[in-house]
């Protein structure tokens, strides 16, 4: 009988042991990852948290295809439409172009070739123009359409697209130019059931008379200015349009506070499922985070900026930019909710080594440009990733998220208040230098990377010639 | 063994306990950006009478078909059709005084010539003829003729403010004519012309 007591004693006493010790594993486990309560595995078995899924970039590839702009002529001696999206016409006719012509174009052989220098005379008919912001390659096309083979393109890239519904008196046909900035492909496409009636296209500038749309000419074509690129200005006198006043701010969880640090709630947003491979360390004084391991390094910044690296400094070899470009697509969109409502564009493509992506923000429609880290820097992308066809190798993203903070207001866009009053009362050096050339003349908002969590974003007039960038608030009316 | 099983979930429980940590819900003071000021609301100076006193005194530059000037206040007058299938006789003129001066802006006066005489071709958005702006114009107007056959004469003068009381050809007024035929959009856009939604 005492026997059997001891024995359960030196038991209790080895269990107590044991618990005491798991206890301090635990411990000492938690210092080192942070504290907070195992959601996880809980997290899995519930299907509760989306962020944890895998992207899947087939099903939001197209959200990145979308034009700059489309612009509506007439005649070369005519005023033209721009139209940006957001606009319901820019939707509709966008989403008939890529979803129902390029597939037809894809697989077609072009009818005519023809020299880049015919495509102003082109394009000045009565005509719907689709004005990509950057070269397209044709290799992205066919992978955004589902396609593989190479050789069913002509063109290189696509820089803009045109559709001229009068060149073929055939209600069943339109008539498709493809413009890669080297050359000119002319296609006829047949229009089946799925697709917009052609009358959409012809009466297109009818329905935005009625309207009463603001017009717009092509500011090099007026008299005493010169420009680089098509830049269009509303000539009426009492243009104007809403605008709503955004906050923008770096997201929440994004903050480097000691709380968002404890709560790994930084390492849940940017990392996802690589958290819990990836060591952490926080210096408050240097304002930033590091997360690591021996391939991956990201440091977030208290401005918001995110920096990724990949370390390994083996050779890298570009790889097919379809595939570069799925990846780049894959890094941002894991990342994408942390942004709120604004829309990510891509606004250049350089081949190098790898691929270097530019992206832009976009708030319905409207762009929002980025300072750089100081004002003395010109507007530059505040998305740029490097990818191979692997992997995403860097990125540099100024994260903020974008809301509405106020109702939208109505502000003055007339071109002629503009040079009249409002240059002359913000900045008159823009007239008076001996060299006038405009690279950028158009409302949108502006942000920098200010270490202010929330700053507020109201419209302004950005305006670049060829050695700095202006900003001019848009002149609210009523 | 009810007892051991109880301490263990005893145990257990107070491990859970332990590793459950409070979130304290923080708020951000924002700085909103100050944008900018509100600007002042501009009163435009009614100039009817001195237009017509202008009218009256210059007739004779004004209004004589063959007055020219080697003046130059503007390089050049562009102008561009409006593309609206309403307004099928609407142009857009516009032009950039080189030598802006604030304090002296540049009067731009037009006339279009009807029946012979030249009558004002007023802006349809202000309702004058005249507009006075220190470095850039663009007036908006409908124009009386539309036909192969019908050509509609516009003349632009232009001259600063300063110099309204001593205006002379060739020194500082500038007169420039343009001949403008305006044909109708072509038969099959006229065949398409929906009825607005």
């Amino acid at each position: 009988m005492i026997m059997r007591l001891n024995k359960e004693k030196i038991k209790t006493v080895l269990l107590i042991v044991l618990v005491a010790a798991s206890l301090f594993q635990i411990g000492i486990h938690w210092s080192q990852q942070g504290q907070g309560f195992p959601f996880r595995f809980l997290a899995r078995l519930f299907n509760y948290v989306d962020i944890y899924a895998s992207v899947d970039v087939d099903s939001i590839k197209h959200q990145y295809f979308v034009p700059e702009r489309i612009i509506v002529s007439r005649s070369p001696t005519a005023l033209k439409w721009k139209l940006r999206q957001g606009d319901p016409y820019f939707n509709e006719l966008w989403e008939d172009v890529s979803k129902n012509y390029l597939p037809e174009i894809l697989g077609q052989k072009p009818s005519k070739i023809l020299p880049k220098e015919e495509w102003p005379q082109i394009t000045s008919v009565r005509c719907i123009r689709f004005d990509l912001s950057t070269e397209w390659p044709s290799d992205i096309i066919l992978w955004l359409e589902n396609k593989n083979d190479k050789k069913s393109t002509e063109f290189k890239s696509v820089n803009s697209i045109a559709i001229l519904p009068e060149e073929d008196v055939n209600k069943a046909v339109n008539t498709v130019y493809i413009f890669d900035g080297y050359q000119i492909y002319k296609y006829s496409i047949n229009i089946k059931r799925d697709f917009l009636p052609k009358d959409e296209y012809t009466k297109l500038a009818e329905k935005l008379s009625y309207e009463n749309r603001l017009e717009y000419d092509t500011l090099s074509e007026m008299a005493g200015f010169d420009s680089s690129e098509d830049i269009f200005v509303p000539v009426d006198q009492d243009s104007s349009a809403l605008f709503p006043t955004l906050s923008i701010e770096i997201p929440e969880s994004l903050q480097l506070n000691e709380e968002n640090f404890e709560n790994e709630v930084i390492a849940e947003s940017l990392l996802k499922n690589q958290k819990d491979s990836l060591m952490v360390k926080y210096n408050e004084n240097s304002g930033q985070i590091i997360f690591t391991d021996t391939e991956n390094l990201y440091r977030l910044y208290g401005n918001g900026v995110l920096e990724y690296k990949y370390l390994p400094t083996s050779v890298v070899q570009a790889g097919e930019v379809s595939a570069a470009f799925s990846k780049a697509l894959s890094f941002i969109e894991l990342r994408r909710y942390l942004l709120g409502d604004v829309d990510i564009v891509l606004s250049k493509i350089i081949s190098d080594k790898y691929y270097e992506f530019h992206f832009d923000y976009e708030y319905n429609g409207v762009p929002v440009f980025y300072t750089g880290l100081n004002s003395k820097e010109r507007i530059s992308s505040p998305i740029v990733i490097k990818a191979t066809s692997e992997r995403v190798i860097e990125c540099v993203w100024v994260m903020r998220s974008f809301t509405e903070s106020d109702t939208s207001r109505k502000y003055n866009l007339s071109f002629s208040k503009l040079l009249n009053d409002q240059i002359p009362q913000y900045h008159p050096e823009i007239m008076t230098t001996d060299d006038i050339f405009f690279e950028r003349m158009e409302p949108g908002y502006v942000f920098g990377a200010s270490t202010k969590t929330k700053v507020q974003g109201l419209p302004h007039w950005i305006i670049s010639n060829r050695s700095e960038d202006f900003f001019i608030p848009l002149s609210k009316e009523g | 063994m009810a007892k051991k099983l109880s301490f263990l979930l005893v145990f257990i429980f107070a491990l859970i306990a332990a590793s459950v940590t409070a979130f304290a819900a923080g708020t951000e003071s924002t700085t909103p950006e100050a944008g900018f000021t509100e600007e002042k609301i501009q009163v435009e100076e009614d100039y009817d009478d001195f237009i017509e006193a202008l009218e009256e005194k210059y007739k004779d530059i004004f209004f004589d078909e063959n007055a020219s000037s080697t003046a130059k206040i503007v390089e050049q007058i562009k102008y561009k059709r409006s593309a609206s299938v309403i307004y099928s006789k609407r142009h857009v003129f516009n032009c950039r005084v080189s030598e802006a001066k604030y304090d002296d802006p540049v009067v731009l006066l037009m006339y279009i010539k009807i029946d012979g005489k030249y009558k004002p071709l007023e802006d349809v958005d202000s309702g004058d003829n005249y507009t006075i702006k220190p470095h850039h114009f663009s007036t908006k107007v409908d124009l009386e003729y539309i036909g192969a056959n019908a050509v509609n004469e516009v003349r632009a003068i232009l001259f600063r403010k300063s110099a309204a009381d001593n205006l002379e050809l060739n020194k500082n007024v500038q007169i420039v004519d343009f001949e403008i035929a305006v044909r109708e959009w072509t038969l099959i856009e006229k065949a398409n012309i929906a009825i607005p939604r």
